[in-house]
């Protein structure tokens, strides 16, 4: 790869979202406007080698939104395609301006349009990632551990969806926005969590995966300044991620947070990430995304496990179940009652989830480590075996061996 | 652009429904059809007959051989549809969610996009219409557009449809076609006929080996 590809390679990454968001507004066929991008791309691979011109913006946008619109007028020669639907498709009409200064930035309606709840949630996730955050097919395919093939078709049905449905190109009204938010803001989640709770795989691709997700988060907080949920998930991403060396050995052995080495933290993106925090909890943030990070923040603050405030975290996870009772927060509350009550009580806590829970490695996996903590260890070697019946990667795995061979060697 | 709401019904609730019921049901739509007109938003809409009551031509080594019954083997029927004419699809989700059927019987909305617009179904008040539904897959159909031509009003392929379903009192959207599988409604057309026979003969004419099954249904509403 030359050098002037790799280059390329940055400014299609970075370019893409804004090139083709705008020749959307302009040509609302999402298919051939995504082709008209790619072909803007070539050309500019090709003609660029020995000098860019002066606005790259403007250039493809104008270079694409030219060709998409050709292509549209060479189809109304056929008599499928009426002058009206024609005008139509052609959306906001005007020319491209010519300056980078003067365009607008299209970004947002292209986020809303690929998150629109008449997608799966796998559509919306992958066409995000394709036309938002500017990823190629090959590297879709290989986060997700899937085939090029496969993705690829996926992309086609779904921008073909969206422009035979006629999803609206456009930004929700306000009456809409916070519902529709919501799913924009769950595509990122699902992005970061895809990379942040695998723990099986290539770490780098699992880095890949949080860095795009924060990188979306950090862009539909840059679109939208002043929706403090979308803050708020900014900052639980970056409290997270900010534990990312800490989390596995050299040898991609798990290591659970009370054991982890604070000094691998990332301690500048903590401090950022709860300065975003604030501000968005002050702007008024209380919804599931900013008690997560509210919760995260705790973690992050204390020195060493020890003193971690877990009476403040338990009451966090108490809002929390009002606003948002899935399996995995009714589990990780009652883990935090163990840690602030003591294990009794966090067994007792444990105890009311077993039918909810009864499937879930990590159910069994706290419920084995709380009883070990009372040293009834032939009770916490049933617990650990059932959760290495249900538990699924490998490195989890290892490591639930390792604590039931603790507890076996601990038995009178 | 015209967008079809196919309405799906759980065929055994339909059926346990007392005549006062149906009434009552049947007459909520009508505020609904006003409110529609009024926009200028309503093109079509009709109740079908009871789909055990229907006939479905298959085309067997070349001829069109008719069967007792509904195209779909499921509990889950088409019980009657509207055509909108909406701008968006979102124009459209709005007012499939707010259709009086979603409240009464509808199990599900699918909306679907229909690009070319539905004829004016002529005939005259008294006439009795029917309705033929074709059902194919991509590969009998030919790939994207392929045989759901004249006399059929061609829909927009499965992959360009959303389905309503009420979960827990909310309306829930989903991405695609109500029923599963690779054979889907692609056409439609409405004619009127002395009698099912009589319209089954019609069907006959359309079919081909080409195409896929054609459901001949009764509908119910007279003409408007």
């Amino acid at each position: 790869m030359t050098g002037a590809n790799s280059t390329l390679g940055t400014l299609y990454r970075e370019e893409h979202a804004r090139v083709l968001s705008s020749v959307l507004a302009r040509v609302r066929d999402f298919p051939l406007a995504e082709e008209c991008v790619q072909d803007a791309f070539a050309k500019a691979a090709e003609q660029w080698r020995t000098e860019a011109p002066p606005h790259p913006r403007a250039w493809l946008i104008r270079v694409a939104t030219n060709k998409a619109i050709d292509r549209l007028r060479r189809r109304a020669k056929f008599p499928e395609v009426e002058a009206e639907a024609l005008a139509e498709l052609e959306g906001e009409g005007g020319p491209v301006p010519e300056t980078d200064s003067e365009l607008h930035d299209e970004r947002l309606r292209l986020v809303f349009t690929c998150c629109h709840p008449a997608l799966a949630p796998e559509a919306q996730v992958t066409l995000t990632l394709r036309t938002v955050a500017g990823l190629t097919t090959q590297e879709i395919a290989r986060l997700f551990f899937a085939e090029p093939e496969a993705i690829a078709q996926r992309l086609v049905r779904t921008q073909r969806k969206i422009r035979d449905a006629r999803i609206p190109y456009a930004v929700p009204a306000a009456e809409a926005l916070a519902e529709r938010l919501g799913a924009v803001l769950l595509v990122v989640y699902l992005v970061f969590t895809e990379g942040y709770a695998r723990t099986g795989g290539d770490s780098l691709v699992r880095a890949e995966l949080c860095d795009e997700a924060i990188r979306l988060g950090r862009l539909i907080v840059e679109l939208l300044p002043s929706e403090p949920e979308a803050q708020s998930l900014l900052a639980l991403m970056l409290l997270h991620d900010a534990r990312r060396d800490a989390r596995f050995t050299a040898d991609g052995e798990v290591v659970l947070l009370e054991q982890q080495d604070r000094s691998k933290w990332k301690r500048s993106q903590i401090a950022e990430a709860l300065a975003i925090l604030e501000e968005a909890l002050n702007a008024g943030a209380n919804g599931p995304y900013a008690l997560q990070a509210a919760i995260a923040g705790l973690h992050a603050r204390a020195p060493t496990a020890a003193d971690t405030d877990y009476l403040q975290i338990l009451a966090i996870y108490d809002l929390l179940i009002a606003i948002q009772r899935t399996p995995v927060i009714e589990l990780n509350r009652a883990v935090a009652v163990a840690m602030a009550h003591g294990p009794e009580a966090g067994l007792k806590a444990l105890h009311a989830l077993r039918l909810l829970l009864g499937e879930n490695h990590l159910f069994h996996a706290a419920r084995a480590d709380l009883l070990a903590r009372l040293g009834r260890h032939a009770e916490a070697a049933r617990a650990y075996r059932a959760a290495l019946v249900h538990v699924i990667h490998p490195a989890e795995k290892r490591f639930l061996e390792g604590r039931l061979a603790a507890c076996d060697g601990a038995k009178p | 652009m015209q967008y079809v709401f196919l309405i799906y019904l759980d065929e055994k609730a339909n059926l346990a429904r007392t005549e006062a019921e149906i009434k009552i049901s049947m007459a909520s739509h009508t505020p609904y059809i006003d409110m529609l007109r009024r926009n200028g938003q309503y093109v079509a809409s009709d109740a079908l007959g009871a789909p055990h009551t229907a006939r479905t031509l298959r085309t067997s080594s070349g001829k069109p051989v008719a069967t007792e019954g509904p195209f779909a083997e499921s509990r889950e029927q088409l019980g009657g549809f509207y055509v909108v004419d909406a701008k968006d699809l979102d124009e459209a989700i709005a007012l499939a969610s707010s259709c009086p059927a979603m409240k009464t019987v509808a199990v599900a909305i699918e909306i679907r996009p229909m690009p070319a617009a539905l004829p004016r179904s002529g005939g005259s008040p008294g006439d009795h219409r029917y309705m033929l539904a074709l059902y194919g897959d991509d590969a009998a159909l030919g790939g994207d557009d392929g045989g759901a031509g004249p006399p059929f009003t061609k829909l927009s392929p499965p992959g360009s449809a959303t389905t309503l379903r009420l979960v827990d009192g909310k309306i829930a959207l989903s991405d695609g076609p109500f029923a599963d599988g690779r054979e889907q409604l692609r056409g439609v057309c409405i004619v009127s006929a002395d009698d099912l026979d009589a319209a089954v003969r019609l069907a006959a004419e359309a079919a081909d080996a080409r195409r896929g099954a054609i459901e001949v249904r009764s509908i119910r509403t007279p003409v408007m």
